[in-house]
């Protein structure tokens, strides 16, 4: 009995000693320390602990703001010495007629953080999921924005934010993304509350890698994120965009100009000026609306390649396409290839466009001397940037193309459609990135480089040999199942059949995007609604009753052999229908 | 004139109680009975049930955490407001008021902590206690009814912890309700009881005053009355169980249990003789009066003891680990792995292999499996006329070899489950490595 008695008495004096504890940490909170050591270290003897509470009563809601209650010594220009959290916190202008009173105005509104906290962690918003954790050094400039006009000023103090701004038109993100006031790209989503949904992490993440949040993004790995200032520059701009303010512009106390935001006004067409807009450079602190060179590659008459990674060379583009398509192609891009990610520069002056062409047309590198016939040479140049070096339609800028490079390294598909390589090279496939080399290479550079993807592909050896069958022809009567004669496709009936064995890979709509594309590779299933690729000449009825009945050799594209004749021309019915120009 | 005083508040103290502390029978028996708080035991108890191994006080920790969150519960409700409406400085005001518990109400964060920290061990707890009353066979010969009271007090403490998860409106409480009602849809007339308990399509203001008044007074009162009765057949049926002669057994020993003098007349019977006269087993005769002693003051020490226990381990543990906040409630930003309450990780983890069987077949068969364990025992038994001697309150008995492997390799996968929910998912519920850093979401 004895002992039950003891450890009652032990667990009451713990029980006692815990809540005890707990009631002496309420009353020794962390900021005592710092006031303790603020007041010893500027000699003054008569004080209370207290927590400072400021109300700092925005247009738009009160931010309440505590953090002085550690930072004591925030206005207090005699604290420069003082170690952190007690010392001063210098001008944010560098000059005498900084207007920033913090006695008034606190700490969080350019600070972020959660004002009402009292300890470290809690203060700085340093928990998870906190909507505005603390924003230090030169990330503050993003909070200018929310009481300044920012889209057309250049804020004297926010050097980075301003850096970022000019970077958000260099490196041509205003073709894809809008921001209210400063463009009105479509391609991509809208950025002008970013700054509100996302964390600097988020956004800085984004930029460097844009799968790492957003799986399916589209949006190309520029080649320039290894540049740390320049992610950041433009991270601190897109962290002030802010769809809420909490001051109306015209209130927060800045010289005040409002106008549209200007560009270079582009009046005359010239190459000079078309490099200029191709690399995005603002001239005289104006704006370009430009930047071709953060996709696109070119190559100077030496032959060095500069530029990016994502979207197709262009040294060549004026030799293997016309003007009027490169003009139309800049304008409006899906025109010709309906799944490309490039966005419409329509926003462009005729002249800007001019320009650009212009640009590209002065350049006139090719193979010259003993590299012009050598086949591996060849390739490598023109070829092997969307093929790839090892033939296997990944070169370096083959993953945002769409269609995808076609992978040489599949020899049935070698094997089948060889005959087709010379026209494709020749005169280009419509609807895709390859364009046509006729005025690039010549026929004897052509015939080398065809032999060389046959030779390289391993499909002159190999013994495969794909069947080579005949369309069916209407009436025909020897077709299985033989019970009646073949008629002409019909759509509705062709539909029916396409929505119950081809929507899995190529979707509901045909646009190659059904639910098992997700998990393919390397070709995807074709987009059937690509209309200047399915309306060329040789994408006739026969290759497409081949393509289907037979599947297409080296593809995930299986054969359909147990699909009636009949089926196969409702299908090719309803595809031609589909594709079928409207006048 | 000092006897006068003396006899004076002799008065005064035996109108107060009626009864002194000495240590004769009488007084011992005096002392349960003519107190209302004490009353609930027998004047005198086993010495069986006194010991450790026999509870580990598991029942007791229950009550007594329930009893803390009722406290410390009402002291929140002092401050608490359940609105989403915003507040001046644009933030929810029930969570402007967990920021406020937080930073600057005093003794506001370590009540919360207590509270928290309570809510999670009382589940944990009461599990426990299951588990406990199965491996010993408690449920047997008489006491079946009073398992399935035990099961609808587990589900109702379950329903408490979550009504109370949704509270802060926090993103971690917004998104683990979310995920727990979107398991509802997937039951038959699931929609509609979320919808009641929602008040809504979506959680939002109606499910949290909703949640609110289920936390404090609907579901409280529900489990205390169902506490009552869970504590007053245990006492109807004379005690925890155990098997009918434990004269070979090792029990504390009589001189281990207070000094009793003058007892006589208590010697032969429990506690007064009339009962035995009543027919039937209720109350229960007939039992090994030698081997009870009185219950004051050994059984009630050792309650307050448990009681205390527990309630310094929650202390520590609130003085140490602070409750989580995470941001306000976004509802245009999920969180990414959304987790419900720990305890419903098995739940998700099911569900996320197969909605209806996971998140309400297995579930709902497991539940009502359980509660009616001790009926489906019985019934086998019947139909095959087996007559098992199996006696209550012995562990792990021989015979029921069956019973509890399978109860309890059920409860080690329920566990594993909810390990496996709580440590290696991460994003899109695919597998991770406990700890790993995961990259920011939204925020």
């Amino acid at each position: 009995m004895m002992r039950d008695y003891w450890i009652l008495g032990m667990l009451m004096i713990l029980a006692t000693l815990g809540v005890s504890l707990s009631v002496y940490k309420e009353m020794r909170p962390e900021y005592i320390a710092y006031q303790k050591q603020y007041y010893e270290l500027t000699g003054v003897k008569q004080y209370e602990y207290e927590i400072k509470q400021l109300n700092f009563n925005t247009d738009s809601g009160i931010l309440i703001d505590r953090c002085m209650t550690c930072h004591l010594g925030a206005t207090n220009p005699a604290a420069s010495h003082f170690p952190v959290p007690l010392n001063f916190h210098k001008a944010i202008v560098s000059d005498n007629q900084d207007h920033h009173n913090f006695d008034k105005i606190g700490c969080v509104v350019c600070h972020d953080g959660n004002g009402r906290g009292l300890g470290k962690v809690d203060a700085h918003g340093d928990y998870h999921d906190w909507h505005s954790p603390i924003l230090k050094g030169k990330m503050v400039q993003a909070n200018c924005s929310r009481c300044h006009e920012t889209t057309v000023n250049d804020l004297a103090g926010a050097v980075n934010f301003n850096r970022g701004k000019k970077l958000y038109f260099a490196r041509a993100c205003w073709a894809c993304h809008t921001i209210m006031g400063l463009s009105s790209g479509k391609s991509a989503p809208d950025l002008t509350d970013a700054g509100a949904k996302f964390s600097v992490e988020y956004l800085k993440e984004s930029i460097v890698d844009p799968t790492a949040n957003s799986s399916i993004s589209k949006m190309p790995k520029f080649s320039w994120v290894t540049r740390t200032d320049d992610v950041n520059d433009l991270t601190i701009f897109l962290k002030g965009q802010r769809a809420n303010r909490l001051k109306d512009n015209k209130k927060a106390p800045v010289e005040y100009k409002r106008a549209d935001l200007d560009f270079l006004n582009i009046t005359s067409s010239s190459a000079s000026l078309g490099k200029e807009i191709f690399w995005g450079i603002s001239k005289d602190g104006i704006n370009t609306r430009g930047g071709c060179i953060n996709c696109h590659s070119i190559r100077n008459d030496k032959g060095e390649l500069q530029g990016g990674h994502n979207a197709p060379e262009l040294t060549f583009v004026a030799r293997s396409r016309t003007k009027a398509f490169i003009i139309e192609h800049i304008k409006n891009p899906k025109k010709h290839v309906p799944d490309t990610i490039m966005p419409s520069f329509a926003s462009l002056s005729d002249q800007a466009i001019d320009s650009l062409y212009k640009f590209l047309d002065s350049f006139e590198f090719s193979l010259t001397g003993e590299e012009k016939y050598s086949d591996i040479h060849i390739y490598k140049t023109y070829c092997s940037g969307c093929h790839g070096e090892k033939l296997d339609g990944r070169g370096p800028r083959y993953a945002l193309l769409d269609p995808l490079p076609r992978d040489f390294t599949k020899f049935q598909f070698i094997k089948s459609y060889q005959e087709r390589f010379a026209s494709s090279i020749k005169k280009g496939v419509p609807g895709t990135a390859m364009s046509s080399w006729e005025n690039v290479l010549d026929e004897k550079q052509i015939h080398l480089v065809k032999n060389y993807i046959i030779k390289m592909a391993g499909a002159l050896k190999d013994s495969y040999k794909r069947l080579n069958i005949e369309l069916p022809s209407v009436n025909a009567k020897d077709r299985k199942p033989p019970y009646a004669a073949l008629v002409p496709g019909d759509f509705q009936k062709g539909k029916i059949v396409f929505q119950r064995y081809c929507t899995s890979c190529h979707g509901k709509l045909a646009n190659g995007k059904g639910p098992n594309a997700y998990f393919l590779v390397h070709p995807l299933p074709r987009n059937l609604l690509n209309t200047e690729f399915m309306n060329q000449p040789a994408v006739d009825d026969k290759r497409l009753y081949q393509s289907i009945m037979l599947g297409v050799a080296g593809t995930s594209m299986p054969p359909h052999d147990f699909l009636p004749d009949q089926s196969i021309l409702d299908l090719i019915e309803y595809i031609k229908q589909l594709n079928k120009v409207q006048e | 004139m000092k006897e006068l005083i003396q006899l004076y508040l002799k008065k005064v103290y035996y109108t107060v109680m009626r009864h002194g502390f000495d240590k004769t029978g009488l007084t011992k028996s005096k002392i349960i009975f003519s107190n209302l708080f004490l009353h609930i035991h027998p004047v005198k108890v086993h010495r069986r049930s006194l010991m450790f191994k026999t509870t580990m006080g598991l029942g007791v920790m229950s009550l007594a955490l329930f009893i803390i969150l009722t406290i410390t519960g009402v002291l929140i409700m002092f401050h608490y407001v359940p609105s989403i409406a915003l507040g001046p400085d644009n933030l929810p005001d029930a969570y402007g008021r967990m920021l406020n518990l937080r930073s600057n109400l005093f003794w506001g964060g370590f009540i919360r902590n207590m509270h928290r920290w309570s809510a999670h061990a009382m589940v944990a707890v009461v599990a426990m206690h299951m588990l406990r009353v199965f491996l010993t066979g408690s449920y047997r010969n008489g006491r079946e009814f009073n398992w399935v009271i035990g099961v609808i007090l587990g589900l109702l403490t379950i329903l408490l912890s979550y009504t109370g998860y949704l509270l802060p409106w926090d993103q971690l409480a917004y998104w683990g309700v979310k995920v727990g009602t979107e398991i509802a849809k997937i039951a038959p007339g699931g929609d509609l009881i979320r919808g009641i308990l929602l008040g809504d399509n979506d959680v939002g203001q109606e499910a949290l005053l909703r949640f609110y008044v289920l936390h404090v007074a609907v579901l409280p009162i529900i489990i205390s009355i169902f506490i009552a009765i869970h504590l007053f057949r245990i006492r109807k049926d004379g005690g925890l169980g155990r098997p009918a002669d434990t004269s070979q057994e090792k029990l504390i020993p009589v001189s281990d249990c207070g000094r009793v003098e003058n007892n006589s007349f208590f010697k032969s019977c429990r506690s007064y003789q009339l009962v035995e006269f009543v027919e039937g087993t209720e109350p229960k005769v007939n039992e090994e009066v030698e081997q009870m002693v009185f219950a004051w003051p050994k059984l009630i020490v050792r309650e307050i003891i448990v009681t205390l226990l527990i309630t310094v381990l929650m202390v520590i543990f609130s003085i140490m680990f602070d409750a989580g906040l995470e941001g306000p409630a976004d509802p245009n930003h999920p969180t990414n792995p959304s987790k419900a309450p720990w305890y419903f990780l098995g739940l998700q983890e099911l569900v996320s292999y197969h909605g209806f069987i996971g998140g309400v077949l297995i579930p709902g068969l497991l539940v009502v499996l359980v509660a009616l364990v001790p009926y489906i025992e019985m019934f086998i038994e019947t139909g095959l006329k087996l007559n098992r001697k199996i006696v209550s309150g012995v562990w792990f008995h021989k015979e029921r070899l069956l019973e509890n492997s399978i109860f309890l390799s059920l409860y080690i996968i329920m566990i594993f489950l909810i390990i496996m929910g709580t440590f290696f998912r991460g994003e899109n519920w695919s597998f991770v490595y406990p700890f790993a850093i995961q990259s920011g979401g939204g925020h």
